[in-house]
């Protein structure tokens, strides 16, 4: 299994929880959390991670404004994004697809599918 | 002369008449107000109850992900020593014990994998709480409009005290179109927008 260390961007504590143990399922046991795009941002700066799990409806900072804020910096541009949120219209999408995302799932989501994600992502990287 | 004596009297015939409706209108005003005062003093009070839906289901969410955590934690500590014992059974030869072992380590990992199931239905509560972040966006909305009509029907009243202010919502954003399904229709969709805008020269 491949190192990875993740950074789970999320607003909600309970969903937070539910990701770090959907990964620990899927095997990836270097998981750290944010509360929203501000709190990953500073995170981000500390620690190096390499892959971004990120939630799209957030209080301050948003999804789409952190993936815009990442792609636009030449530390982190290159950094695996995977979008996990309820939003499942086309537009929404397409919007995140542009912004820089490498991969999209919609809540409710299962463990295969974050781990499907997780390795078409890491296989184009 | 006689024909301003009669505009005069039709005047004053619409005048009387003009003010016969405002009067009419006037008591309709006031007979709306109450109403308008006591549906728009519920609004907080709704407001306030769905604030304590969600901070309940958030904590009872949150026990039952401790406990869910606590048993797959123990599960796998199970499932590694009779791991241990399968492969000393098979060095001692002991098929039979072999085959109990590996029963036990079975029913073992689906207890694992049925409580990682139970926390993946939790994700309930996050949808839910958005859901009901919306509905109490949409109660504010017509709060703010009932208190825009109670400035109109309150023309000749005194001016009674705005009800007290509810206390300040904490910040959250929320998706008016969350729905909570489990089957993975929604993800096949989405995939296949993903795999047009990919295949797009």
């Amino acid at each position: 299994m491949a190192q990875l260390k993740i950074l789970a961007v999320d607003d909600s504590p309970t969903m937070r929880r539910i990701i770090v143990n959907t990964l620990k399922r899927a095997g990836y046991d270097d998981v750290a959390e944010a509360t929203d795009g501000k709190d990953a941002l500073a995170k981000m700066k500390v620690e190096k991670f390499n892959f971004v799990i990120t939630d799209w409806n957030m209080p301050g900072m948003d999804g789409l404004a952190f993936v815009q804020a990442l792609r636009s910096d030449p530390e982190t541009k290159s950094v695996p994004i995977l979008m996990v949120t309820t939003r499942s219209v086309k537009d929404d999408i397409m919007e995140a697809l542009k912004a820089g995302v490498n991969n999209y799932v919609v809540k409710p989501f299962t463990p295969d599918t974050i781990k499907e994600k997780i390795d078409q992502v890491l296989a184009k990287a | 002369m006689e024909t301003n004596k009669q505009l005069a009297v039709a005047l004053r015939d619409e005048l009387r008449g003009l003010r016969q409706s405002i009067n009419s209108m006037l008591v309709q005003f006031h007979r709306l107000h109450s109403p308008i005062r006591e549906s728009q003093e519920k609004m907080p009070v709704a407001s306030q109850q769905l604030q304590k839906i969600t901070a309940e289901t958030e904590a009872a969410t949150n026990r039952v992900l401790d406990m869910a955590e606590a048993i797959t934690g123990r599960e796998s500590t199970l499932i590694t020593k009779l791991s241990a014992l399968h492969d000393q059974a098979v060095r001692l030869g002991a098929a039979a014990l072999d085959e109990e072992i590996s029963a036990c380590r079975a029913l073992s990992e689906q207890n694992r994998n049925d409580t990682f199931a139970i926390m993946e239905a939790l994700q309930f509560q996050d949808i839910t709480s958005q859901q009901i972040n919306h509905t109490m966006d949409l109660l504010q909305d017509i709060e703010s409009r009932l208190g825009s009509l109670l400035e109109v029907v309150e023309v000749d009243q005194e001016l009674s005290p705005p009800p007290d202010k509810p206390e300040v919502k904490k910040q959250t954003a929320y998706d008016p179109n969350a729905q909570f399904t489990l089957d993975q229709t929604g993800q096949k969709d989405v995939d296949s927008v993903i795999n047009s805008f990919r295949a797009k020269p």
